[in-house]
């Protein structure tokens, strides 16, 4: 061996050798040592309107940004008209967000926020303005999550690098952001911490998943923000991943891929965790990696996987899942960059071989591709997508972006506007509630909240926290969520009985832990509930 | 832009060691503006805090673990940047580079920067900047016992790779 330690030394030595000195590198040390303090980063123009709105004046106003030094001189838009269909730039984040895949970007019904696992920065874009969030109470870590829980931004996991870069290992803490009052919280630590983990919001819990922790096993958890406390889910019939995908299927949330932890570990895998059961269902092998790489949308039940110029689905039907067939992508030889499920169809940013970046649509009905441009001009577009119900809006790129789709008639971009009005009779209804069935079937579709509050009598629940019910139905369309979708999905899907009334699914009358969605109409025709968990 | 005595003491330590982190750093990460990158990186954090410093004969050290450390964070985060089939900007190495390193140096470079993490640091700092098993446990954070492991499978390891060709 000792012949090898003296090849190596030599080797080495003479790469070593060959590396020169880089004395300029001492300016830019001082520049930067000096222009950035550590947690508080000074100024930078906010500003670069959108081209088509260059009529719209523009204010320059110092304000107080909240969380950021007070006096920072930010460039804001004044009212702006409503854009029309097609590109516009937006305005530029105050500092260059570099590969914003890697930062969280949650849409909040009223701002885009950008996580970057140390600072925060919300997106308005009614007033085409960027803010800084106020600093979360934990130091800056890499690789946490962040997931929007309809009321707050929840941070959890990750690792926390300090000053000689050392990593603390995963973390269990985390912390919650309320933009109604602009202030964070500390949530429950967590049974286990975990680092480049998952999460996803299931509609009344947080569920984290993989990731480094101190475990073999894929463990889990899911975390109650109304209760502030965790509880540990049994671990996955699959072994330990990081960074896997994970979505939310209407009842139960699949977990796929992923990158392995150690040499040999498999990640072709996938199961589906029930939340009506708390138990995991092993699915078949996906048949190939689906990385942290693959671009990801959710259909009602469907996911898409867009992945190496392929397409892969995946459904459930409420009981099984199992991957649909992947087909050989129709767009040619490209790479799936972002992407965002609006509606009736999936809109893709895709990159050519030439670097140039592109949007397309997928319609769910065809393999489709239809071109929707290359940007605003200016640059490339980035890569990540947000869907804010009225714009898709690209971040990360050369420009900042929006694009604004085509309004398709009556309905809009209704989740549900490419289903079936008319339902399927089903025998065994009374005439008063399959009347309402298709009522509230017909105003699904069109999103037609007035005659869906008509339908809704005096008793009716939408969430057990309260609350307006068509407010909460049409933020969550304008969220990107697809309330109406699920709720016609469900009016074709087997009854149960539960005393004098009649619930879609039939798996809610046969479970008492049955915790997704479902609707229910009494014998005389009132409709009671559309309403997810407990 | 005023210049105090940290920006002076620092400047000194910049002079004296940049060239040699400079050299760890490209060693263990393989292309120049990545290395260039850590090393700036790495005295940016300590003209911040100097002034917290107690023992200004310890920023060698100090640098020498920060580099270790920056440099074992950006190859973590460019596995994840190779699983997602991002873009990897590793440069190759340039031609005057290619031109100093003999055909056997570099198939034995390779084979190092081949290794897994912790078996490519040992050998670096062991066999690149001459330090002890000791120093190099207490750089790494470490046993002495976990250096030698390392070290013996590395070696191993290249050996491997270079009686395969």
């Amino acid at each position: 061996m000792s012949t090898y330690e003296d090849q190596v030394r030599d080797a080495l030595r003479s790469y070593g050798d060959a590396v020169p000195d880089a004395p300029e590198l001492w300016h830019a040390i001082r520049r930067e040592a000096a222009g950035r303090p550590a947690r508080s980063r000074t100024f930078v123009r906010v500003g670069q309107l959108a081209a088509g709105l260059a009529a719209a004046a523009v204010v320059v106003a110092f304000v107080a940004v909240l969380g950021g030094q007070s006096g920072e001189r930010v460039e804001v838009g004044s009212a702006q008209p409503e854009p029309e269909p097609g590109w516009r730039r937006i305005a530029e984040p105050p500092e260059a967000l570099g590969s914003a895949r890697d930062a969280d970007v949650l849409w909040t019904g009223e701002e885009l926020v950008v996580w970057t696992g140390g600072e925060g920065l919300a997106y308005d874009p009614d007033a085409d303005r960027w803010r800084r969030l106020p600093e979360p109470p934990f130091g800056s870590r890499e690789t946490s999550t962040a997931v929007w829980t309809g009321r707050e931004m929840v941070v959890w996991g990750g690792h926390s690098v300090d000053d000689t870069g050392t990593n603390s290992g995963p973390l269990a803490t985390g912390a919650a952001y309320d933009p109604r009052t602009d202030s964070w919280r500390d949530i429950a630590s967590a049974p286990f911490g975990a680092s480049m983990h998952a999460a996803v919001w299931t509609g009344h819990e947080m569920f984290v998943t993989g990731g480094e922790q101190q475990a073999r096993a894929l463990r889990s958890a899911a975390y109650d923000p109304a209760r502030d406390r965790w509880r540990v889910l049994p671990d996955a019939p699959i072994g330990r991943r990081a960074a896997p995908v994970v979505a939310w299927l209407e009842g139960g949330v699949l977990v796929a891929g992923g990158v392995p932890l150690a040499e040999g570990e498999a990640t072709d895998t996938a199961a589906l965790y029930q939340l009506n059961t708390d138990a995991w269902q092993p699915l078949k092998s996906t048949g190939r990696d689906v990385g942290p790489q693959a671009v990801t949308a959710v259909m009602g039940t469907r996911l898409y996987v867009f992945d190496d110029s392929r397409v892969a689905t995946l459904r459930t039907d409420g009981v099984g899942v199992a991957w649909g067939t992947s087909s050989d992508e129709p767009f040619g030889p490209v790479r799936f960059v972002a992407g965002a499920s609006v509606g009736p169809e999936v809109l893709l940013v895709v990159e050519a071989p030439d670097g140039e970046r592109r949007l397309v649509s997928y319609p769910e009905e065809g393999l489709i591709r239809n071109d929707l441009g290359s940007g605003p001009g200016g640059g490339d577009i980035g890569d990540v997508a947000v869907w804010t119900g009225e714009d898709l809006v690209v971040l990360g790129g050369e420009v900042s972006a929006a694009y604004r789709p085509e309004r398709p008639g009556p309905g809009g971009a209704c989740s549900a506007a490419a289903l079936s009005a008319a339902v399927a009779p089903q025998e065994g209804l009374p005439r008063a509630v399959a009347e309402t069935r298709a009522a509230v079937a017909t105003a699904a579709v069109s999103c037609d909240y007035d005659r869906l509050s008509e339908l809704a009598g005096g008793e009716f629940t939408a969430s057990f926290g309260g609350g307006d019910p068509v407010r909460l139905w049409r933020d969550a369309e304008r969220r990107g969520e697809t309330p109406m979708r699920t709720l016609r999905a469900l009016l074709d899907r087997p009854f149960g009985r539960d005393g004098d009334l009649y619930v879609w699914p039939r798996e809610f009358g046969e479970s008492d832990t049955y915790l997704a969605h479902r609707v229910g109409i009494r014998a005389d025709g009132d409709w009671m509930f559309f309403v997810a968990g407990d | 832009m005023v210049v105090t005595d940290a920006d002076a003491e620092v400047a000194r330590l910049f002079h004296d060691h940049h060239g040699r982190l400079l050299r760890l750093a490209q060693l263990l990460l393989g292309d120049r503006a990545s290395a260039e990158e850590v090393v700036q990186e790495a005295f940016v954090r300590l003209l911040r805090r100097w002034q917290s410093l107690r023992d200004p004969g310890a920023a060698p050290a100090w640098l020498r673990t920060t580099v270790l450390n920056l440099a074992r964070s950006r190859l973590r985060r460019r596995v994840l940047a190779r699983v997602r089939k991002e873009p990897v900007a590793v440069p190759p190495a340039s031609p005057s580079e290619r031109a100093e390193l003999s055909d056997e140096h570099r198939r034995v470079v390779e084979a190092v920067q081949a290794l897994s993490g912790r078996q490519r640091e040992c050998l670096v700092l062991r066999f690149y900047e001459g330090l002890s098993e000791a120093e190099v446990a207490a750089a790494l954070g470490v046993s002495a016992g976990s250096v030698k492991t390392h070290t013996h499978r590395g070696l191993a390891a290249v050996a491997r790779r270079l009686e395969a060709r």
